[in-house]
């Protein structure tokens, strides 16, 4: 059970993580508006950051990260910047962070990024990209009848996206090895109990 | 304390059997009730074992916002440790209960089993039934994909078609919580919850009022349950395996108001029908089933052993589900909604 649960706990590991959890309590962002459309730009206001320090802002999302900028707290610990969202960035949740010289996350702020009408033909791009050719691309897009558009030309897919799964070797060995005892015990308690 | 050399020890129970009482399992049973066919309900009881434990680790990860919903399945799929496993593992669990468990309620029914004194026990498992109904539907939704959104606009549609009755369906219910939080709030609390209190009221009359099959042979229960973990693990591992060779996908971001996709393939039956009936079809045909399955112990009171018009009216009612669900498969994806 332990040795289980060390191996659970290595491929919980998440090497390429943007977690970063060392805040610094003082700092704070403030974004202006919270809500902005892909390509958009925003205003970013920073206070009580360590005065003459380098920051790097990041935008995080759940998958994506997308580095900005990098800016100077003034003597006051302020910064004032206008900021563009990248326009690959995807519709979603995202947390802009400014990164001390030290890596730390000094401070951060939620925002919501939306698709910019102009950007829904842009999106499906993107998931094209991902996704790779489909055999019947004309076909789902020709789709049923009526079927509807975003603003900006994006057509409902019926078909999955290609995505990269979390299929690292320690992830195999627990399924494999799950799967072996269950087929073992399963087999062993059948033979072991007559009817 | 030393133990004496007198002492009988033959008859004396392991340690684990005596510290958790499981002689209290011994309790004669038919030699039957150990057959395939018999183990259905058991196996039914393991999936929906297997769904919640796989459920409760999903929604670690989930966020059933509508904007981070489908961001937080690609969580799941590509960084959340096994994550894409477990995933498919729920779709695949889910699929293997639909089918144990139409596989046990077509037993049960063809066997006239809910006749006197069974009909508590046969309600509960058709309640259950519906319930498995709902959870495939409300999972579904949680994709928040292009068909995760279509399942979400029938709920919406049937809740404006049955007004009062399904208007917790539709977003005019509450303005403080999107539909889309609601949908995950039944699907991982009120439906479990009323799953487990049905499951406890089945297991306890099935237990007080004995496994109804014919047999001259006597077992034991601990007997029956031994086979049933053994056939349950192999059954696991065979759908263990079916999540890593065919993993679940994970539809494109969807397009509102499009009409596109098919549902998950237990539900085809009902895509089938509302391709004849519109958006009532989803209302009219799970009506129609459950409400036979429901009204069949008072239909069959007889105590013969023939075969009345009941199981006959079933076994029709069966093979237009079986229709609908072939044409739901092989029928062109249509638009339902304001059809």
């Amino acid at each position: 059970m332990t040795k289980f649960l060390l191996a659970l706990m290595v491929a919980t590991a998440t090497p390429g993580g943007t977690l970063n959890l060392a805040y610094h309590p003082e700092a704070t962002l403030k974004v202006s508006p919270a809500s902005v459309a892909a390509g958009g730009s925003l205003s970013v206001e920073g206070s009580r950051f360590e005065a003459g320090d380098h920051y790097k802002l990041v935008l995080q999302g759940v998958l994506d990260e997308y580095p900005l900028l990098e800016v100077e707290a003034d003597a006051g610990g302020l910064f004032t910047l206008e900021i563009t969202i990248p326009s690959e960035a995807d519709p979603g949740r995202y947390r802009l962070v400014a990164l001390a010289p030290d890596g730390d996350a000094s401070a951060g702020v939620d925002l919501s990024v939306t698709a910019a009408p102009a950007m829904g033909a842009a999106m499906a791009d993107v998931h094209e990209e991902e996704a790779g050719e489909h055999p019947h691309d004309e076909e789902m897009r020709g789709g049923a009848a009526g079927m509807p558009m975003t603003g900006g030309g994006a057509m409902a897919r019926s078909d999955d996206i290609v995505i990269e799964r979390n299929r690292s070797g320690v992830a195999w060995g627990v399924i494999g090895l799950l799967l072996g005892l269950s087929l073992g015990f399963g087999a062993a308690l059948l033979k072991r109990t007559p009817a | 304390m030393p133990r004496s050399d007198t002492e009988p020890t033959a008859s004396r129970p392991d340690l684990v059997t005596e510290r958790l009482a499981l002689t209290g399992l011994d309790y004669p049973i038919p030699a039957a009730a150990n057959r395939f066919r018999h183990m259905l309900g058991g196996l039914t009881a393991f999936f929906l074992t297997i769904l919640v434990l796989t459920g409760v680790y999903l929604a670690q990860f989930y966020d059933p916002s509508p904007e981070g919903a489908y961001d937080s399945v690609r969580f799941i799929i590509v960084r959340a440790p096994l994550g894409d496993w477990i995933r498919s593992l729920h779709y695949w669990s889910a699929g293997a209960a639909v089918l144990t468990i139409t596989a046990h309620l077509a037993v049960t029914f063809w066997r006239r089993v809910y006749r006197r004194p069974r009909e508590i026990t046969w309600w509960a498992g058709v309640a259950m039934a519906g319930l498995l109904f709902l959870f495939l539907v409300t999972g579904t939704a949680l994709r928040n994909d292009q068909e995760g959104s279509e399942a979400l606009a029938h709920f919406v549609a049937g809740g404006n078609l049955t007004g009062l009755l399904g208007r917790f369906f539709t977003p005019e219910f509450t303005a403080s919580t999107p539909l889309l939080s609601r949908i995950f709030s039944l699907h991982t609390s009120a439906l479990p919850l009323a799953l487990v209190a049905l499951m406890g009221l089945h297991f306890w009359l099935i237990r007080h009022l004995g496994i109804s099959v014919r047999s001259d042979g006597s077992s034991v229960f601990r007997t029956h349950l031994r086979r049933l973990t053994g056939v349950a693990l192999l059954t696991f591992a065979v759908v263990g395996f079916a999540a890593v060779l065919f993993p679940e996908g994970l539809g494109y971001p969807a397009v509102a108001g499009a009409e596109i996709t098919k549902p998950f393939w237990p539900v085809l039956w009902i895509y089938g029908l509302e391709n004849l009936l519109g958006a009532w079809g989803m209302i009219l045909g799970p009506t129609l089933l459950f409400g036979f399955l429901a009204l069949t112990p008072l239909f069959d009171r007889s105590e013969a052993d023939r075969r009345g018009w009941v199981s006959w009216t079933g076994l029709l009612l069966g093979l237009v589900v079986v229709g609908f669900w072939l044409y739901g498969v092989f029928g062109e994806a249509q638009q339902h909604i304001g059809m």
